[in-house]
């Protein structure tokens, strides 16, 4: 059985700066972040290693609860398009594993397509802004980006 | 699930996991194309000076928490 206090000491500082880097704000920052401990303790009896690693699991809460929080506070209302999806941790590709491939399948990129890839979908450029930023046409970019999605999808085909 | 919203999910994931070796890459893809500061850039970061971000203001010197409730992200406002 996991220890709430050690849950909190060894994942209060990665929620916060997760949230805090959404909300901006850190007074809100630390309301959610309370309430997605007020979450995991809920549930802790539930939480069950074969189908998630813990920082998965904790992960999905935060996302949440922060969909909750826009879908309730936020002034516009609106979800960010980065976590508009509320997924359940069967559903997630998200593991630590995953994130070690994702990194290798990264390396085994050009250079360009690399970076594509990142400020696309870590900085959620679009393909223009992205075209303005590394200084090659938009036309270019947008074959750049066909290719590194298909050579990565290989990639994770063939791990 | 395509592969988009996989590297849209893992992306995201990677904020929370900070996992070491996506960090390299994606600080070097930052890096090669992050735009230099103009002199009139590095004065106006000068002439903002010191907006009260400092351990001092945190229990304990860490800089994740308002030591009271005077505590402003932007100095005394």
């Amino acid at each position: 059985m996991l220890e709430k206090t050690e849950l909190y000491n060894q994942f209060h500082n990665k929620v916060q700066n997760y949230i805090l880097a959404k909300v901006k704000n850190i007074f809100e920052a630390e309301d959610i972040c309370s309430k997605v401990f007020l979450r995991i303790y809920e549930k802790l009896d539930s939480f069950d290693e074969k189908r998630a690693s813990l920082s998965t699991w904790i992960f999905t809460i935060a996302n949440n609860t922060l969909i909750d929080y826009y879908r309730t506070r936020h002034v516009q209302g609106e979800v960010p398009e980065t976590f508009a999806t509320s997924e359940s941790v069967e559903e997630s590709v998200c593991n630590e594993e995953m994130l070690e491939t994702l990194a290798h399948a990264l390396e085994s990129l050009d250079m360009r397509e690399r970076d594509i890839i990142v400020f696309r979908y870590y900085n959620n450029l679009s393909l223009k802004e992205i075209a303005e930023k590394i200084d090659i046409s938009y036309s270019y970019v947008k074959i750049m980006h066909k290719k590194a999605l298909e050579n990565l999808k290989k990639y994770f085909e063939n791990v | 699930m395509g592969i988009e919203k996989n590297l849209k999910s893992l992306f995201e994931f990677q904020k929370f996991e900070k996992n070491s070796r996506l960090e390299k890459i994606i600080s070097e893809t930052e890096n090669r194309y992050a735009t230099n500061l103009s002199d009139s850039d590095v004065s106006n970061v000068a002439a903002a000076g010191d907006v009260g971000l400092t351990a001092e203001n945190f229990p304990d010197g860490k800089l994740d928490k308002p030591k009271n409730d005077k505590y402003h992200p932007l100095g005394n406002v």
